[in-house]
């Protein structure tokens, strides 16, 4: 039964740690875009 | 610009990095193998191995050829395109990996039959059969018809060198000997880009600092990375990026088999979606920088002569006609006059900057671009010339390794070319491995042999990967006699992706689905598509006018949308 639990919380910290690694991976994308239009209207 | 004119040591450092690779691809995976290992690498895959190896996989020799001629010619707004592949690596790695995991599968097919039935799958595999087998003699097609311009070598013996270098340590290691090759060819790939951006900037004229190329890069157009205005008719901008191109990623890293088989070699769920998200990270700002050494180089040819037509062989070869040498002379003079006009511009144009003098800046501005907009014309004359001469008037895909042989030093030449090989050899390498083990898992094993051994299989797919570079190489050999195939494989891609994608999308998302409804589906769908697509080529098309990267998304919700209809009304 604890053990049952235990794997309950430990994939739901699995699932946490997933879904701040996609948040990670689209801010690094959204940094990216603001970067490139901010590159866009400097130079152009 | 020919062979000639390339250096003993680049040779050394062309054939001494290539030699290296495959004699490390087959020397890393000798000993006894099994099916396991062979289609699946043993499932030992590091998550950073198995991120070199998707990128490696998808950048292809044209990845480096055409990539910095498009942003000479066309600025750098390609770049949105790769926008959707975070978003399809993050959906990838959510709902198409745990699936294909759990059901322990070689191939993406196999989990059709698990969810569908055999006839399926089958249609999933035979289509990325046809689609894939193509793509990869135009893999090792492509960039022998430049390379083999380039270092003066006939054109069937670069084929064949690509080819068998490939096949011998794809058939010999499989999935291993890919992954393995695949992290040397990505640091090859790498630091050769890395190595050639620097000597770029570096290579501009005493006293054009960086901020100065920028803004001339910037001032003629080249640094057009973002735009948001929506408009479908426009194939890259921010919209499509992130709708349309979603589609296309989610077809082709989620259901082509030659992507599946490089994360379903990872140790765990875990290392596979952590190479996943590798690429996801790394994708974007790689286009960016190869774009961005076009757009480098771009500003080079603003401070020296460019030629009218990169692609020094045809220049030669229509000079020393008799019927067109005078006019493309003429065509050449025309284009030097708009230079040495447009070079005092330029240095104009900085020195405004420079004075914050903004009407000066706007002034020198617009005559640059209608002095651009003269020599483009101009080339595009001498280009006509060349294809009424009946000679290759590819111009694009030559800007980067012209200005590559000209003007580096002895050896990074030898190396830029590694970088061209290597791409051609790590994405066809790629493609073999998995039309072997389609071939094998989907088709021998479950329609023709049912009860072969292991030993048995192990051959079975290194004689199917063997035969498919065999094919791939005749049909590369060939190809020069059919020009227009380069497209029709194009339009293959496009024209088929998208119901498989379908089917998939089916399969993880609408359970209620059954086989029957999704497999007549694929098929109506299809046909839509392909009359969609006869209906643009016509014009006539009206409200479903659309680019071939819409047909990805279009095709896909048909295939949801049909088979949903189907389902309610087959018992």
């Amino acid at each position: 039964m604890q053990s049952k639990e235990q794997n309950k919380t430990d994939s739901q910290e699995e699932k946490q740690n997933w879904t701040k690694m996609y948040v990670l991976v689209m801010a690094v994308l959204a940094i990216q875009i603001v970067l490139y239009y901010w590159f866009t209207n400097t130079f152009s | 610009m020919n062979a000639t004119s390339i250096h003993t040591l680049d040779w050394v450092v062309l054939f001494g990095t290539l030699i290296f690779i495959v004699a490390y691809g087959v020397w890393k995976t000798r000993g006894k193998q099994d099916m396991e290992g062979y289609l699946r690498g043993g499932n030992d895959s590091k998550w950073w191995v198995i991120g070199l190896s998707i990128m490696a996989t998808q950048a292809s020799a044209i990845t480096f050829l055409s990539t910095p001629g498009q942003a000479f010619n066309d600025g750098m707004r390609f770049v949105q395109f790769y926008f959707g592949l975070p978003i399809a690596m993050i959906i990838i790695s959510i709902f198409f990996l745990p699936l294909y995991y759990k059901a322990k599968v070689y191939t993406a097919y196999e989990y059709l039959e698990s969810r569908f039935d055999m006839k399926t799958r089958m249609l999933a595999a035979f289509i990325f059969l046809i689609q894939r087998g193509l793509a990869a003699g135009i893999t090792i097609y492509a960039p022998s018809i430049i390379l083999s311009t380039l270092l003066g070598w006939p054109l069937q013996a670069t084929t064949i060198v690509i080819g068998v270098l490939v096949i011998i340590y794809t058939v010999s290691g499989g999935t291993k000997a890919v992954t393995q090759t695949q992290k040397q060819q990505m640091a090859v790939m790498m630091g050769g880009m890395i190595i050639a951006g620097i000597l770029v900037i570096t290579s501009l004229p005493e006293g054009v600092g960086f901020k100065d190329a920028l803004n001339v890069a910037g001032k003629m157009g080249k640094l057009n990375v973002v735009n948001f205005e929506f408009d479908l008719t426009d194939r890259y901008n921010f919209w499509s990026g992130v709708t349309g191109a979603v589609f296309l990623f989610l077809s082709y890293f989620g259901t082509d088999q030659s992507q599946v088989q490089r994360y379903l070699s990872g140790k765990t769920l875990k290392e596979s979606r952590m190479g996943l998200m590798m690429n996801g990270l790394l994708k974007v700002p790689m286009q960016f920088i190869i774009l961005f050494i076009g757009a480098m180089v771009f500003v080079f040819y603003q401070y020296n002569q460019p030629p009218v037509f990169f692609n020094e062989t045809v220049r030669q070869e229509i000079l020393q006609s008799e019927e067109y040498a005078e006019e493309f002379r003429g065509y050449e003079i025309a284009y030097e006059d708009v230079f040495t006009e447009k070079r005092q511009l330029v240095d104009e144009l900085n020195s405004a900057i420079d004075q914050d003098n903004e009407t000066a800046v706007l002034v020198a501005q617009k005559e640059l671009n209608r002095l651009e907009a003269e020599g483009l014309s101009i080339k595009e004359n001498a280009k006509s010339l060349i294809e009424e001469a009946d000679l290759e008037s590819n111009d694009k895909d030559y800007v980067f390794m012209r200005f590559v042989m000209s003007t580096m030093p002895v050896g990074i030449v030898g190396l830029l070319f590694a970088v061209i090989f290597s791409a051609a050899m790590s994405s066809t390498s790629s493609e073999l491995n998995a039309l072997g083990s389609t071939t094998t898992i989907d088709f021998y094993k479950r329609r023709i042999k049912q009860d072969g051994d292991d030993e048995h299989y192990l051959k079975s797919s290194k004689m199917f990967t063997l035969g498919w570079g065999v094919i791939a190489i005749i049909f590369a050999s060939t190809l020069s006699l059919f020009e227009n195939l380069i497209q029709a494989v194009n339009l293959i891609g496009s024209l088929f992706y998208p119901i498989v994608l379908g089917i998939f999308v089916v399969a993880f998302f609408f359970k209620s689905i059954r086989s029957n409804a999704v497999f007549i589906s694929a098929i109506i769908s299809q046909i839509i598509v392909i009359l969609v697509h006869y209906l643009n080529v016509q014009g006539t098309a009206g409200i479903f006018t659309m680019g071939f990267l819409w047909y990805n998304a279009f095709g896909c919700i048909l295939v949801v949308l049909i088979g949903w209809l189907l389902n309610r009304l087959i018992k």
